[in-house]
């Protein structure tokens, strides 16, 4: 339970007049909407674009969160939008240049004290979800990364509770056949 | 169209997506323990007692005045289903009727006219809005049994429940004007065109004029 | 070999069972696909120093288009027509509670279309007079009595407005005013002792049926 005021308090001071209450909602969800771009993305380059393009889409269509005590789901929706655009940009680039693969994310996210077979295991997972479709992808990091409720989900992406399960185990079966070693089978 | 938007909307009005009993403070839940185990024994509606009780967190009111609140309302619950269900043994009881019939008691509304309505109408038909009218009548200054007459016309002859709930307003404005109660529900009546017979009027002497009054 | 995914663990991995639930071979199953993520989900992600701020500017310099009418697709109407005593009635009581009035309905001089949707809960409109409040929120049973329940939008002169869905049936509701402040609706029809020394005011919303 967060502390302070309700998201439904600040989006009604909001639309109320009151800007700079929506710089709560700013700090409120930063870190989630963070994490959740980054792992949706690949690049926290990306995510800082995308979540903040999000931020200021929100603001200007506040008025239309249909039920503001749901307004976290309804802003991860238009993040999840926002990482969809640039994902889909990202790919029709790509197969334009072959050569500017990123092989590797950026080594300079990595904590300098993180052992070595943690880094290797998260450029794994980075490696395996690249290749997952971009529902997929999404999917897997709501649930195992942000570690959002199958409920929660279902607001967030404008999907049924089946449809979110259906994902997550196509997801999983996905991302399991990605991560398989080679010869196996 | 976006369905997931409207689905959520329908159940926060419904109260589906956050139970209630979830949110009391463990204080008060313990606090309500008993009252609520005995309701739930007495088939009294407990989600109503809850409500009350997250009402009073709400308000900020102490525990112990919560919790005499929630008692008196389950007392109240007790004896709205046991009139009830001494009138319609066979009926469907929503919580809501029997919140209703609580309040219309609580108004002025005698349990004999309770049970003559309940009697009265289908077992299957939920009377919450018609208890509900019901004690606005009474609340007005209609008398009971009168009161009770006209609603229990209403809902014989089927009138629909968006007609009824109008009648208090209507008697109002009319009461506003200086009518007494009972030429205001007449009134009321009679505008709405609500197929009911008029209340007959007490006259100054104390002295009623009463025609048969037969079912309608 | 890829094998299909037990259901049990699938819908330990969905979040309906417990732990617990699962045989020791599911269990440590499920351990490693939960360690694939467990970097991901402890990493503090950091965005540039200043990102805070360039959101606000932004935001500052964005023009919030006025609080549309978002609500109105949710009704689908079954229409019938008040006598012009009926709307004298609603005038007259200022600001009273109202059922949704959906303009663009056949036009008759005479009457005032009123949709009411039938089978479904009614769309109905809160309205309070409070010029001086910072925010306003209705609440009552059906929204658990949160202080902030649904908020409400200003119209601007003073008036705040909020639609809301609620089922047949009788609705005790207040408004709360700047989070603090328990009124209820002067132009309710009825009010209520709330059995906590104040008063809650009522709606009757009707079952809908049939003409």
């Amino acid at each position: 339970m967060p502390t302070g005021p309700s998201d439904a308090t600040i989006v009604a001071r909001v639309l109320a007049g009151d800007t700079e209450a929506f710089g709560l909602l700013v700090d409120r969800y930063e870190p989630d909407l963070a994490r959740y771009a980054r792992w949706a993305l690949g690049s926290e380059d990306d995510a800082a674009d995308a979540v903040q393009d999000a931020l200021v889409r929100a603001y200007r269509s506040l008025h239309r969160c249909a039920v503001p005590a749901r307004f976290k789901g309804w802003l991860f929706r238009i993040v999840s939008n926002r990482c969809k655009t640039r994902l889909a940009r990202h790919r029709r680039r790509r197969t334009e240049r072959l050569e500017d693969l990123p092989a590797e994310p950026e080594v300079d996210q990595a904590d300098p004290g993180e052992d070595a077979e943690r880094r290797d295991r998260r450029e794994q997972l980075e490696c395996a979800l690249e290749a997952l479709s971009p529902e997929h992808r999404e999917a897997l990091v709501l649930r195992y990364v942000n570690e959002m409720s199958v409920p929660e989900m279902a607001d967030a992406l404008d999907l049924s509770v089946s449809a979110v399960k259906m994902r997550l185990h196509r997801g999983r079966e996905a991302l399991r056949t990605v991560l398989q070693p080679e010869g196996d089978g | 169209m976006r369905p997931a938007a409207a689905v959520l909307s329908i159940a926060l009005a419904w109260g589906a997506l956050a139970p209630a009993a979830a949110q009391l403070d463990p204080t008060v839940r313990d606090a309500l323990r008993p009252v609520l185990e005995t309701a739930r024994r007495d088939s009294v509606p407990v989600e109503v007692l809850e409500a009350k009780a997250l009402e009073g967190v709400a308000k900020r009111r102490p525990t112990p005045v919560i919790l005499a609140a929630v008692q008196r309302l389950a007392g109240e619950l007790r004896d709205a289903r046991a009139a009830l269900r001494a009138a319609a043994p066979t009926a469907t009881l929503s919580a809501g009727e029997q919140v209703a019939v609580a309040e219309a008691v609580r108004l002025g509304t005698t349990w004999e006219d309770v049970r003559l309505l309940r009697a009265a109408a289908d077992p299957g038909t939920n009377l919450e809005i018609p208890f509900a009218v019901l004690g606005a009548l009474v609340e007005r200054g209609v008398p009971a049994g009168e009161a009770r007459a006209v609603i229990q016309g209403m809902v014989k002859a089927g009138v629909e429940q968006s007609r009824m709930v109008e009648v208090p307003a209507r008697i109002d404005v009319a009461l506003r004007v200086g009518a007494a109660p009972i030429p205001a529900l007449n009134s009321a009546l009679q505008g709405l065109g609500i197929p009911v017979p008029p209340v007959p009027v007490v006259r100054p002497q104390g002295t009623t004029e009463r025609r048969g009054r037969g079912d309608s | 070999m890829a094998s299909r995914e037990d259901q049990r663990l699938a819908r330990y991995l969905d979040g309906e069972l417990p732990p617990d639930a699962l045989p020791e071979d599911l269990r440590r199953r499920a351990r490693e696909f939960e360690a694939l993520f467990a970097a991901p989900r402890a990493e503090r992600v950091r965005f540039p120093m200043g990102f805070r701020d360039t959101v606000m500017r932004r935001v500052r310099q964005t023009p919030r288009a006025r609080a549309g009418r978002a609500w109105q697709w949710m009704v689908t109407p079954r229409t019938f027509r008040l006598s012009p005593a009926t709307v004298a009635l609603a005038a007259a009581a200022v600001l009273a509670l109202v059922v949704l009035t959906r303009p663009g309905g056949p036009a008759d001089p005479g009457a005032t279309v009123v949709t009411v949707p039938v089978v479904e809960p009614a769309a109905v409109r809160f309205v309070f007079v409070a010029p001086q409040a910072v925010r306003v929120a209705v609440t009552g049973g059906f929204a658990n009595w949160d202080p902030d329940g649904i908020p409400m939008r200003s119209e601007g002169d003073g008036r705040w407005v909020a639609e809301v869905r609620l089922p047949p049936g009788v609705h005790q509701y207040v408004f709360v005013v700047d989070g603090t402040e328990w009124r209820p609706d002067p132009n309710a029809t009825s009010q209520v002792d709330d059995g906590f020394g104040q008063q809650n005011s009522v709606l009757l919303v009707p079952e809908g049926r049939s003409s």
